[in-house]
């Protein structure tokens, strides 16, 4: 009869039917579709009633899926209360655990930012792929470096030569003082440079144009900032610059300020006074040279093609000319520049591991205190069950109360972040949001940790404790499931706290190095004394005449020549010496400077024995004076009067000097060998109380110009700002070390006090029976430190070689260290241990002195 | 008191007229030739579900049939709440509508 062609109504939209209503007369609904289907079936057959079927579930999922939504939000009135009830009921360990992740969230916000804003300078030029700067490589006797200063012919002779280059822009900086009408402003960085500059690099101008800007001798481009700080609101355009000589410039157009990651940081342009003989000119290394390449060029080919430039020309000293994509000057220090806030790609990749970390830890923390805290609530999960939520409810339930955790955490640590944007801006120098796609990228990478981490913590409690047979979680906590719980978390907690050892000996161990060199004798004095380079023969063959007009000056001490400024860089060296006794057949590699007789004046350096060289004794242009290295390297005995030659020149030695360092403290002293020479730099030491310089540079100029035909301005800096430079890095390591030390410290206590009182809480019972049955307060404290303290020295055993590793790898970069002590090492777990123990004494103390009666109560 | 919705309304005075036969497919099967057009289960049970909150009708477990494959029908009844609400609509259907008859609308 009909039963027989009659199907069944479709499966998948009756699944789909069932699974979307979430009404408690869910299959009465389905029976009525039911009755309805079976209706139209048998009237009018089976496909008008799949037809209708399906028709019926379509129309009504919209509305039924909105009621369910809105039923569910009454459901999540109800966990919101309950979970906000827990949380205040549990105030400090929900607090401890927001903040703690709050904190993490916050380090590593602060950290991937910096890193997006290292990463990403000199972006911003339009010909970003383009950009190449001009790097030399010189040849120093056995030593060789690559520097980014470079004579003003390449960048001509390269294109001319190589079609591939579209244009070139070199730099020449120079400290001027300035003034305006009344108002004087001592040291500004002036760039002298080509007009096709702005070909090369993109600078926005605010008034002026770009053609015109640098077509006039004696014009300057300033930027904003300049402008204002020189004429306020003024229109700047048209204004007069006086120098402290007679020279003037007029302003002939006002820049937007350059970008903060750009390696080169301008504030005035000034165009160089470009002739035939600035353009032949390969001797003067002292231009930054910037090239724009055609598109497409192949740049490894076009590196050995130029190479043909130096084959040529022969330039004293350059080996060969390399091309260093323009974005990665600020963070490889594959070239020597003289350029001041350098990166190091080396830092982001510490700092970033630091940052992980960091996370790492409050994560870590996070998940064990919730876990800990939602045993607490296998009762409740017990009731739940009982009075008919089903597994899914329990689980979106504790799921959901985790990510509203982490959610807290996320909105505290834009709120942190906020509130410590200047100690920041402090810190890093630049702004906190420079790039909007990078930002964009953090901000969500890090919105999905936090998020990550909620779901991770909240497994537990949502999956593990759902698990359990109402039953059993109503009679009391399963006793195998607290076991199984803390092994996990022991093993959280020692990782912890082995991370923030690790941090800890790190940090220590930078400290110590740092103080080591800031205190470390050079051997000289290197303050108060400016350095001149790049001399030109001019200068070299009126030496004398230089040097006594730098004497005549009443603010200049001493005058000297040295060929590498003391503390930068080792000098030239040789095996070609030899001496009275000196064993045959062996060869010693020394270094050899140089020098006059102001020498040792000038550095203020001392004798060990014998005198320095002096103007009363002829004979001293053939004489030599060693370092102290040198005699005992060289081994030779009383070596005064000894004789000696080097090089092709012989005499004696004359005396010997107390070692001096003339490379960073990264080397060790090397044996050096002293003689009166010609070098291409002079240095001079002025006054101490000398406070404006102004007028001795300016006076040091005038000097330069009277003697210098070449048109190349003169090349100081001091001495002591290279020096400070050399390690201003490592401050910078040293300082965020420390800082990222101390907050993971700060996570880890702070996680293992909330452990701690969860711990002690569960134990309140044993303590209890323990009092009765006769131990004293101090032998409960004892015993449950016992616990902590083992895991503490646990994690010292964990991080103790990790530590040990990377700090020696580290140190490897410097000839004089400190050693990696022991001291360290036992300093940093046993100030750990304390801290620990600190820690959780509040908590363990309190438990110790509860009243039996009441502990054995509870429960 | 609020008023109504018209499909409130609709719902009410269906549930009123089908007494005994006052379930799921009925009502929507009624409610569709009123209003000429497909009444869908998704409106209804969620009108449904307003009115039963709003304690206008009352529900009532049924028997259950060999089509509905062993599911329930569950009726629906009108409470003095809904009456009253019934009868209030009306005399404001009244009020409105007085004076214009069926031809008023022919001109």
């Amino acid at each position: 009869m009909k039963k027989k062609n009659i199907k069944n109504p479709p499966r998948p939209a009756e699944w789909l039917l069932r699974h979307f209503i979430k009404y408690e007369d869910n299959s009465s609904i389905l029976g009525d579709f039911d009755e309805e289907f079976f209706e139209i079936a048998e009237s009018c057959g089976n496909i008008r009633a799949n037809f209708w079927y399906w028709r019926q579930v379509f129309k009504s999922l919209p509305v039924i899926f909105l009621d369910t939504v809105l039923w569910s939000l009454d459901m999540f009135r109800n966990y919101f209360k309950v979970a906000a009830r827990n949380l205040i009921r549990n105030k400090v360990y929900s607090f401890i655990n927001i903040f703690c992740l709050a904190v993490g969230i916050t380090c590593t916000l602060f950290i991937l930012f910096w890193a997006a804003h290292e990463l990403s300078f000199d972006n911003y030029h339009k010909n970003k792929d383009k950009l190449y700067r001009v790097a030399a490589k010189i040849q120093y006797a056995d030593k060789s470096s690559t520097e980014a200063r470079t004579p003003p012919a390449a960048a001509p002779a390269m294109k001319q030569n190589f079609p591939e280059v579209a244009a070139y822009a070199r730099l020449i900086p120079e400290n001027t003082l300035l003034k305006y009408r009344d108002k004087v402003f001592p040291r500004n960085l002036i760039f002298y440079t080509d007009p096709s500059v702005f070909d090369l690099f993109t600078y926005e101008f605010v008034s002026g144009t770009q053609e015109n800007a640098l077509s006039a001798p004696n014009s300057i481009v300033i930027s904003e900032r300049i402008a204002s700080r020189f004429f306020g609101n003024e229109e700047a355009v048209g204004k007069i610059l006086n120098t402290a000589g007679n020279d003037r410039f007029t302003v002939s157009a006002v820049i937007k300020n350059v970008p903060e990651n750009s390696h080169l940081k301008v504030n005035f342009l000034s165009p160089l006074p470009v002739n035939e003989r600035l353009n032949g000119n390969w001797r003067f290394r002292s231009f930054y040279t910037y090239v724009l390449l055609q598109k497409g060029t192949d740049v490894n080919s076009l590196n050995t093609k130029i190479q043909s430039i130096i084959e040529e020309n022969s330039p004293k000293g350059i080996t060969s000319i390399s091309l260093q994509p323009v974005q990665r000057i600020h963070l490889y220090r594959e070239v020597n520049d003289s350029l001041a806030g350098h990166g190091d790609i080396k830092y982001i990749y510490i700092l970033s591991t630091s940052a992980f970390l960091i996370l790492l830890i409050a994560c870590i923390n996070f998940i064990n205190l919730s876990t800990a805290q939602s045993i607490n609530r296998t009762r409740e999960v017990g009731l739940r069950k009982v009075i008919g939520a089903k597994r899914s409810d329990i689980i979106r339930q504790h799921l959901g109360e985790s990510l509203v955790f982490s959610l807290f955490a996320l909105i505290l640590s834009f709120l942190f972040v906020f509130l410590l944007k200047p100690v920041y801006i402090n810190l890093s120098g630049s702004e906190l949001i420079i790039n909007r796609s990078s930002s964009i990228t953090i901000i969500t990478s890090v919105i999905s940790i936090a998020i990550f981490t909620g779901i991770l913590s909240g497994s537990f409690p949502a999956f593990y404790l759902s698990s359990f047979q109402p039953v059993k979680s109503l009679k009391g906590k399963s006793s195998s499931f607290t076991r199984h719980g803390s092994k996990l978390r022991k093993v959280l907690v020692i990782t912890q706290f082995a991370f923030a050892i690790g941090l800890l000996v790190c940090s220590l161990a930078v400290y110590s190095q740092l103080s080591y060199i800031q205190e470390k004798d050079l051997g000289f004095n290197e303050k108060n004394l400016i350095t001149i380079s790049d001399l030109g023969r001019h200068l070299l063959r009126n030496y004398d005449a230089v040097k006594n007009e730098l004497l005549q000056h009443p603010d200049i001490v001493n005058v000297t020549r040295g060929t590498m400024p003391l503390g930068l860089w080792g000098g030239r060296r040789t095996t070609n010496v030899d001496w009275d006794g000196k064993t045959p057949d062996t060869e010693t590699l020394v270094y050899n400077q140089p020098v006059d007789t102001g020498f040792l004046d000038t550095y203020e350096l001392q004798m060990a024995e014998g005198r320095f060289f002096s103007a009363d004794f002829t004979a001293d242009t053939s004489n030599f004076i060693l370092n102290e290295s040198a005699v005992s390297v060289l081994g030779i005995n009383s070596p005064v009067g000894k004789r000696f030659s080097m090089n092709g020149r012989s005499g004696k030695i004359i005396g010997v000097v107390k070692d001096f360092f003339h490379s960073s403290l990264r080397e060790e002293i090397e044996p050096d060998v002293l003689y009166i020479g010609r070098s291409y730099g002079i240095v001079v030491r002025y006054r101490i109380g000398l406070g404006n310089t102004d007028s001795l540079i300016s006076f040091l100029k005038k000097l330069w110009g009277k003697y210098n035909t070449s048109g190349s301005p003169l090349n100081y800096s001091y001495l002591e700002d290279r020096l400070d430079n050399l390690y201003k890095d490592e401050h910078r390591m040293g300082t965020i070390f420390n800082y990222t030390t101390i907050l993971a410290l700060i996570i880890s206590c702070l996680g293992l006090f909330g452990l701690a009182s969860f711990m002690t809480k569960q134990r309140t019972k044993e303590i209890g029976i323990r009092k009765t049955l006769g131990s004293s307060i101090p032998g409960i404290i004892l015993l449950l430190s016992k616990d902590i303290t083992r895991l503490v020295l646990l994690a010292n055993i964990f991080a103790w070689p990790a530590s040990w590793y990377f700090m020696n790898r580290w140190l490897r970069n410097f000839a004089y260290k400190t050693d990696l002590d022991h001291a360290v090492f036992l300093f940093a777990g046993i100030s750990t241990l304390i801290i620990a123990v600190i820690t959780i004494s509040y908590q363990v103390i309190k438990a110790a002195r509860i009243n039996p009666a009441d502990s054995i109560r509870y429960e | 008191m609020k008023e109504l919705t018209k499909t409130e309304e609709i719902l009410l005075l269906a549930i009123w007229r089908l007494k005994d036969e006052a379930y799921g497919v009925k009502i929507r099967q009624h409610v569709s030739n009123v209003i000429k057009k497909e009444f869908t289960y998704g409106n209804l049970y969620s009108a449904l579900d307003q009115l039963v909150k709003k304690r206008y009708v009352s529900k009532t477990p049924g028997e259950t049939t060999e089509e509905r494959r062993g599911r329930r029908k569950i009726y629906y009844t009108l409470s003095p709440d809904g009456l009253q609400a019934l009868k209030t609509s009306r005399e404001m259907h009244e009020t409105m509508w007085s004076g214009i008859s069926k031809y008023a609308f022919d001109r």
